[in-house]
């Protein structure tokens, strides 16, 4: 049926109004987007600005180096490891609230993302420290969780897992629990449809969840500078040169850490944006008729 | 098409104990049959009916009325309240235990939204349940029937919402199910697509013997596909009878509404309701439902005496209906009637008194229950011209 859209007069001049209004806030909105914008990357381009690359090579090329670099993807990798297989049933959980009370693990998971990490750090050596019950449990098989790669990877575990467990309970969510039950109507157990479809569809959300977990994993500091002080990694490294050295001899340090936290992160942002464009939410209802 | 080997109806005996008494069919039979109850946003839905294979029910009724939430509990998505759900004599829910897992169940539904995958395209949604994927010979057998040959490389977000419907169909039907429910399946259709699509789905259910309950709003609709209407409103299912029957005689008042009887008239009945009438009314008041397709203005010279009840109405608007004009005319209980005018006669003025024929018109009593067999008239106003006594409700059905 082919009848004309009545435009009501007011709904015109509404439109219009909105319009202009529209037109204001997008300047003002580029414009404070623009200064925010700057302003984080500032210290990104202070750094490279502040760079020679004779300081690179001379910090490099001092032995053990290269060392942190390692201790921190190996802690790193391991962090996230044990959070994907422990925080991605959490994470699928609250989202399909099949837990009981869910407000209060919510609220679990937000607690330790809003704790500062320095008293994370505090409060795990009351946890695990070597005086601890956990702690003797822990040494009787032969870990320590004080000053080693244990509690290094203790401690980015830690830092990361809100992270991890609201951005992936975030992307479980966007999943709709129909999809699954359409899935298992026509035929698939819980599980397949949870790999063909779940997955599939929450695969850009968990992707940027994991790679902001990477980021805070090998960036943790506050919680490792108490209880992992030893083996250093690269954060630790950073603290060390500078309050030994000084400001110049600890840039290539940051630089190495933005080098190893970053390309994660931003390929996680290019493939989700992709995903997107490529398998959107249902554009124009559009013709019946194809 | 495919050749699949479909089971006989099985028609072993015994076992009635399990229980749905309203609609009588054995435990055991070929078919679906449930008697439920589920709880839906402060309304308890409640539903019993036998659906036999190669049969198709539609569910109708006004948005609300919980079609869609039987649906729902027969799929197994929603606990039951009480009752059960069995298919070809096996339960598949039933209140208070383990449900039958949806992937066992076999049942293919079609929901309103058709709920495709948005990661995978036209073909490998119709594909997904069978061995090979979008591969499979199926796939393209079903997308050539549905004419969805151009979307089966294209991801939903790029389909038109009749081509989602139609690929959600696709894909429900290549599983092979043993009972089909679908909600509202042609409604993004054009009528062209409808019909060849909805002549599709009724061969299909006769040829694989499946039992089919189809929700739509559209009476005509219900009738090109499915044997049986049931009519729901508020949780209840008001009416099952074939769909001409449930037009002819609606129950209730209620379910008048709900199948286009637009106005409902004041009368007397003309003689005592037979004895067979659950609650015998002495002759007195009743209402005559008026629809829209069963009346027309009375001839001037009758070549015969007219069977039907005449009421008076007041001429309100004319419009144009396709090749025809349709007058809408108000009634004594401010209700408009849409009368089709017969062709080649000039339009009578607004504001005219028309006297208009009602053909067999259901009676209902003052609660507003069907009155089997009633003969009701319209007393004529004073300014009118006498009263014409046309016998009325003089057909019967059987309920």
């Amino acid at each position: 049926m082919a009848t004309a859209p009545v435009l009501h007069p007011w709904a015109y001049a509404d439109r219009r109004n909105g319009r202009r209004v529209v037109g204001v806030l997008g300047v003002l909105g580029a414009l404070g987007a623009a200064v925010v914008w700057l302003a984080l990357l500032g210290p990104l381009g202070a750094l490279l600005a502040h760079l020679s690359p004779s300081a690179i090579q001379r910090s490099l090329s001092a032995p053990q180096a290269l060392a942190p670099l390692v201790t921190s993807v190996e802690a790193s990798a391991v962090a996230l490891g044990v959070l994907v297989a422990a925080g991605t049933p959490l994470a699928w959980a609250m989202a399909r609230n099949r837990l009981p009370a869910p407000r209060l693990w919510e609220s679990g998971v937000l607690v330790s993302l809003l704790m500062p990490p320095l008293v994370i750090g505090l409060l795990l050596v009351f946890l695990v420290g070597p005086l601890t019950p956990i702690g003797r449990g822990l040494a009787d098989v032969h870990l320590s969780a004080s000053n080693t790669f244990f509690a290094l990877a203790v401690a980015e575990i830690y830092e990361a897992a809100p992270y991890y467990v609201l951005g992936a309970s975030a992307a479980f969510t966007s999943v709709e629990p129909e999809l699954e039950e359409h899935a298992r109507l026509l035929g698939d157990s819980w599980w397949r449809s949870f790999r063909r479809v779940t997955l599939p569809l929450a695969a850009p959300g968990l992707a940027s969840a994991l790679a902001m977990a990477w980021a805070r994993a090998i960036g943790a500091f506050g919680a490792v500078l108490i209880i992992a002080y030893h083996p250093y990694g690269l954060p630790m490294q950073i603290w060390v040169t500078l309050q030994q050295t000084g400001l110049a001899a600890a840039l290539p340090f940051a630089l190495i850490l933005l080098v190893v936290a970053l390309p994660l992160p931003v390929l996680a942002y290019v493939w989700t944006a992709r995903a997107r464009v490529a398998s959107g939410p249902g554009t124009t209802v559009g013709d019946p008729v194809p | 098409m495919r050749e699949s080997a479909r089971p006989v109806p099985r028609t072993r005996t015994g076992g009635d104990g399990e229980g749905v008494g309203a609609t009588r069919v054995r435990a055991d039979q070929a078919g679906l049959r449930f008697d439920v109850a589920v709880d839906r946003r402060a309304v308890v839905v409640q539903m019993a009916l036998a659906v036999a294979v190669g049969e198709c029910v539609a569910l109708v009724g006004p948005s609300g009325a919980g079609k869609s939430t039987v649906l729902a509990a027969v799929a197994g998505l929603l606990p039951l309240r009480s009752g059960s759900v069995w298919l070809d004599g096996r339960p598949l829910s039933s209140a208070g235990r383990r449900p039958v897992p949806l992937r066992a169940r076999r049942v293919g539904l079609l929901t309103q939204r058709p709920g495709l995958f948005p990661h995978l395209d036209g073909a490998a949604n119709i594909g997904y349940s069978l061995p090979g994927g979008a591969d499979h010979p199926r796939v393209r057998e079903l997308a050539d029937v549905l004419e969805l040959g151009d979307v089966l490389a294209a991801r939903p977000a790029r389909m038109s919402a009749g081509q989602r419907q139609r690929v959600g169909l696709a894909r429900v039907m290549a599983a092979d199910p043993r009972a089909l429910l679908l909600d509202e399946p042609f409604s993004a259709l054009d009528r062209d697509l409808r019909d060849r699509t909805s002549a599709w789905v009724a061969d299909e259910v006769r040829r694989r013997q499946v039992p089919c309950l189809m929700v739509t709003h559209d009476l005509a609709e219900a009738q090109r596909v499915a044997g049986r209407v049931a009519v729901l409103s508020g949780g209840a299912c008001l009416q099952v009878a074939a769909p001409e029957a449930v037009v002819r005689a609606p129950a209730t008042r209620a379910v008048a509404q709900l199948v286009g009887y637009h106005a409902f008239v004041r009368a007397e009945l003309t003689r005592p309701v037979p004895s067979t009438s659950p609650s015998p009314v002495p002759p007195g008041a009743a209402t005559i439902g008026v629809h829209g397709d069963l009346v027309s203005l009375m001839p001037e010279a009758p070549s015969k005496p007219a069977r039907g009840v005449e009421i008076i109405g007041r001429l309100r608007s004319l419009a144009a209906s396709g090749a025809a004009v349709e007058a809408f005319v108000v009634l004594e209980d401010g209700s408009d009637v849409p009368v089709r005018l017969p062709p080649g006669q000039p339009a009578p003025a607004i504001g005219t008194e028309l006297r208009l024929l009602v053909h067999s018109p259901p009676c209902f009593d003052a609660s507003g229950i069907l009155l089997h067999g009633a003969e009701a008239a319209v007393p004529a106003p004073a300014t009118a011209s006498p009263p014409r006594r046309a016998p009325a409700c003089d057909w019967t059905t059987t309920r």
